[in-house]
């Protein structure tokens, strides 16, 4: 029953009490009227819950698919369509219906909302969303609201229609890297590159004297003849380029909305680079670090390849609980709007009961607390907690924090901040990133071949003070004649130039942006410096640059030159 | 891109919840106005300008309130007005007023939602709209206006139905409700007749057996889920205060040792005050 309901239900028996009591006939009809309209309308919408609900089926159907898993791919539109059909013999208004789409989502023009009005035997609706991040997403289903036409009764409902999509990273294609023009006598095999240093290639690179133990066939016999001593021929190397990713996904890559966090970015940038690589038969690897440790994809070329590791970064991408020590009010309420979404019926009223409570007094810490006694029974009902725990919600706000992030993360949300509430400490100082990374740098080091790009993708502007614990990691990589590419997304998705850091309105969002573009600019300048001095080569801000900069970086590998580092 | 399902017999394309209706401005303007000409009826001793003081106040509290507001200015005027055992509203003209007043209601509230939109927009926007709606300047689609007709006209019908069925039932429940002159009477024969205490058992029996139906119905309604958090709460209250003490407790030892762990950690507590003492000696 609603707030209307009741409005009009208390009024008519006070007036139908008062037109008895004192025999005012037209006062007790009226009210009794609108008592029995009230009841009437009661016995209507019972039956409908009765009967139509229970009887709904529906389907979705994701780019004309509706299978419970597939794959999307991030930054792209996808066609949702959904089917409602009733086994009773029709559905009558009003009935609003709302696909649960998580926060991966952007849903265009709020489509996926709609109404029915009136009866229906079968009903169809569409809308269009984009996907904004790699991960996983996951629809949960769809809620309905039922209500009378007059607003007097009104039922939430969850209907579960689950489906999960692994999101690929998106990627931008950036042509053919394979000269057309032929530039040598002998092409190699794909993927395979000369290399201008003495190996057993096809190609001609230099002419030496003799030396003892040379093979007779690589005797020059003419220029010998001319030269009156012998010559021996030194052929070129023909060796694959490897490339070799390194991506960070630490707390604070993970943070701020799908599509907005780094770690985005950092995917769109191995993304693309991969498919740039692997174009040309180059075999691309990636070691994915965080927090949890560190995983190796083994250096893979081809489609199958390609695709294995983008399946690698959409399962890096998604976001694991994290465990917070402080509870805001903004966590508690969002989990709340999640719950009344997904569980609209656990958080009855009639269903979800309250112990009496005399304390607090202050209304609002009444309300408070009473909210936090719904959605700790909600939370406690999902996962199956006992008795005692679901009490401890209550009252243990360590506890009811991280069981509400779980909540969220499993529900499709991004974190809600603050994540990590001490600063300089443990792996979020830098230090302990520098050495799972410097680690992870040592170990490919000294597992790589021939000549290999390594492109690390970290947030490393935050970690500069904590930078000489990976720079001996990329002194040995370098000193190997390996190529060390530094890509370093930029938190405000701006390249730090003089120009970004203008202030373009006094509004506080410019007068923001300006500051923490400055702020970048300083750290970004220190970074380059430090990394510049070893010979590796460094990008701030995932775009295309950044992609530029490193094909470049394999570029140079393949011809086995050795030039200077650049800064993009 | 989507081939039809084959369950499917006629699909139809449901539309958005905030799209607009074309009628939104003609309903806005009949239920304002059916509202103020009626509150304009009511209390015709009182002053004009108070009246109409009174009736925008009940118009501006349509957005939140519906006809609630309506429904309390109506019964205030009929508790005042109306004379006691009076024989206006015995007959027909009281039943026709009556449906009147309820059709108002369910006017009111059947169109809630398209004024709770109108109030959510600007006035100058509600005006512009209103002007276009007299100047003939809407964009008009005449197969949504056909379903909205159609709609309108089964919604029309159906209240009705209810309308004169209500009235019709209350006036026959009324009827048998004993007033207020025969009621002691009827309560002092009932009190001595000797088959009244099987007839109160048996009303007794009759409302507890009622009440566990409804109990029954509501249980089965519930959903699985919803059953056993309903028997989660019910087992949380009784046992509320045992647990919320042994929680409390666990919390506050916790809490001790976190506290006397920190103090052993600080420059001055137990074990650096130790080491301390270790170096001097």
């Amino acid at each position: 029953m609603t707030g209307l309901a009741r409005g009009l239900a208390l009024p008519a028996i006070a007036g139908l009490y008062l037109g008895i009591l004192r025999e005012q006939h037209g006062l007790a009809l009226l009210s009794l009227s609108v008592l029995v309209w009230l009841l009437v309308e009661w016995s209507l919408f019972s039956w409908r819950m009765w009967l139509e609900y229970p009887k709904l089926k529906f389907e979705r159907r994701i780019n004309g698919r509706s299978e419970p898993t597939g794959i999307l791919w991030a930054g792209r539109t996808v066609d949702v369509e959904v089917r409602l059909t009733s086994a009773f013999g029709g559905i009558n208004g009003l009935v609003r219906i709302r696909d649960v789409v998580p926060e991966n989502l952007d849903v265009i023009d709020q489509a996926n909302e709609v109404t029915i009005r009136s009866r229906v035997h079968s009903a169809m609706f569409r809308y269009h969303a984009k996907v904004l991040g790699a991960g996983r997403l996951w629809l949960p289903g769809i809620r309905i609201v039922i209500q009378d036409r007059n607003g007097f009764f009104r039922a939430e409902r969850f209907i579960p229609l689950h489906q999960t999509f692994r999101v690929l990273p998106a990627f931008q294609s950036v042509g053919d890297a394979q000269p057309i023009v032929k530039r040598i006598n002998s092409q190699p095999q794909h993927g395979i590159h000369r290399l201008q240093r003495s190996g057993m290639g096809s190609e001609l690179l230099e002419l030496r004297e003799y030396v003892p133990g040379d093979p007779p066939k690589s005797i020059a016999w003419k220029v010998s003849a001319r030269r009156d001593k012998l010559m021996t021929r030194q052929y070129e190397s023909e060796v694959p380029v490897r490339l070799q990713l390194f991506v960070d996904g630490s707390i604070g890559t993970r943070s701020g909305g799908f599509g907005m966090r780094l770690l985005d970015q950092m995917n769109f940038v191995a993304a693309s680079v991969a498919k740039a690589a692997i174009s040309v038969g180059d075999p691309v690897g990636a070691i994915l670090f965080d927090e949890r440790g560190m995983r190796r994809i083994p250096a893979a070329t081809g489609d199958k390849g390609f695709h294995r590791l983008l399946e690698a970064l959409s399962d890096f991408s998604v976001n694991p609980a994290p465990i917070p020590d402080r509870l805001t009010s903004r966590l508690i309420e969002t989990a709340l709007s999640v719950a009344a979404d997904q569980f609209p019926e656990l958080l009855d009223e009639r269903i979800n009961h309250i112990p009496f409570l005399l304390f607090p007094i202050s209304p609002w810490a009444h309300r408070r607390l009473r909210t936090r006694y719904r959605l700790a029974a909600v939370i406690a009902q999902v996962y199956r907690l006992t008795p005692e725990k679901h009490l401890q919600l209550v009252f243990d706000d360590a506890l009811m924090a991280t069981f509400a992030q779980h909540f969220l993360s499993q529900s499709g949300m991004s974190w809600i901040e603050p994540v990590v509430s001490v600063r300089d400490r443990g792996f979020h100082d830098g230090m302990g990133r520098m050495d799972v990374l410097s680690n992870a740098l040592a170990n490919a080091v000294s597992q790589a071949r021939d000549n290999e790009v390594f492109v690390v993708l970290a947030d490393l502007l935050e970690c500069v003070p904590s930078l000489s614990y990976l720079m001996p990691a990329v002194k040995m990589a370098l000193a190997r004649h390996h190529r060390v590419a530094f890509v370093c997304p930029s938190p405000t998705f701006l390249r730090p130039t003089p120009d970004s850091t203008t202030i373009r309105s006094v509004s506080a969002e410019d007068l923001l942006l300006a500051a923490e573009q400055s702020r970048t600019r300083d750290l970004a300048g220190r970074l380059q410096y430090e990394l510049r001095r070893t010979g590796a080569t460094v990008s701030i801000s995932g775009e295309a640059n950044a992609i530029q900069l490193i094909l470049s970086e394999t570029a140079i590998a393949r011809t086995g030159r050795v030039s200077a580092g650049g800064v993009r | 891109m989507s081939e039809p399902s084959k369950f499917v017999p006629a699909s139809t394309l449901l539309e958005r919840s905030q799209g607009s209706s074309q009628f939104d401005s003609l309903l806005v303007m009949a239920v304002i106005g059916c509202t103020t000409g009626f509150l304009l009826l009511l209390a015709p001793d009182m002053n004009l300008p108070l009246k109409i003081c009174l009736a925008a106040v009940i118009l501006l509290t349509l957005k939140y309130w519906g006809s609630v507001s309506v429904f309390l200015a109506v019964q205030v005027d009929l508790f005042f007005r109306e004379p006691r055992r009076s024989e206006t509203f015995q007959g027909f003209t009281g039943v026709l007023t009556v449906c009147l007043i309820v059709g108002l209601l369910m006017f009111i509230n059947r169109n809630r939602e398209i004024l709770h939109r109108a109030a959510s927009l600007s006035v100058s926007l509600t005006f512009q709209r209103f002007i276009n709606v007299f100047r003939g300047e809407i964009i008009f689609d005449s197969g949504k206006a056909v379903r909205e007709i159609s709609q309108m006209m089964t919604g029309a019908l159906r209240g009705t139905a209810v309308l004169a069925g209500c009235v019709f039932v209350s006036r026959m429940l009324l009827n048998t409700l004993p007033d207020r002159r025969s009621f002691n009477d009827s309560l002092q024969t009932w009190m001595l007749d000797q088959s009244s205490v099987p007839q109160f058992s048996m009303l007794l029996v009759a409302i507890v057996a009622a009440w566990l139906v409804c109990n029954e119905i509501s249980w089965r309604q519930l959903t699985g889920e919803q059953a056993k958090l309903y028997l989660r709460s019910v087992f949380l209250i009784i046992h509320h205060a045992d647990l919320r003490q042994l929680v409390r407790r666990r919390l506050k030892l916790r809490r001790k040792a976190a506290r006397e762990l920190s103090n052993l950690k600080s420059p001055h507590g137990i074990l650096n005050q130790k080491n301390y003492a270790g170096e001097k000696l």
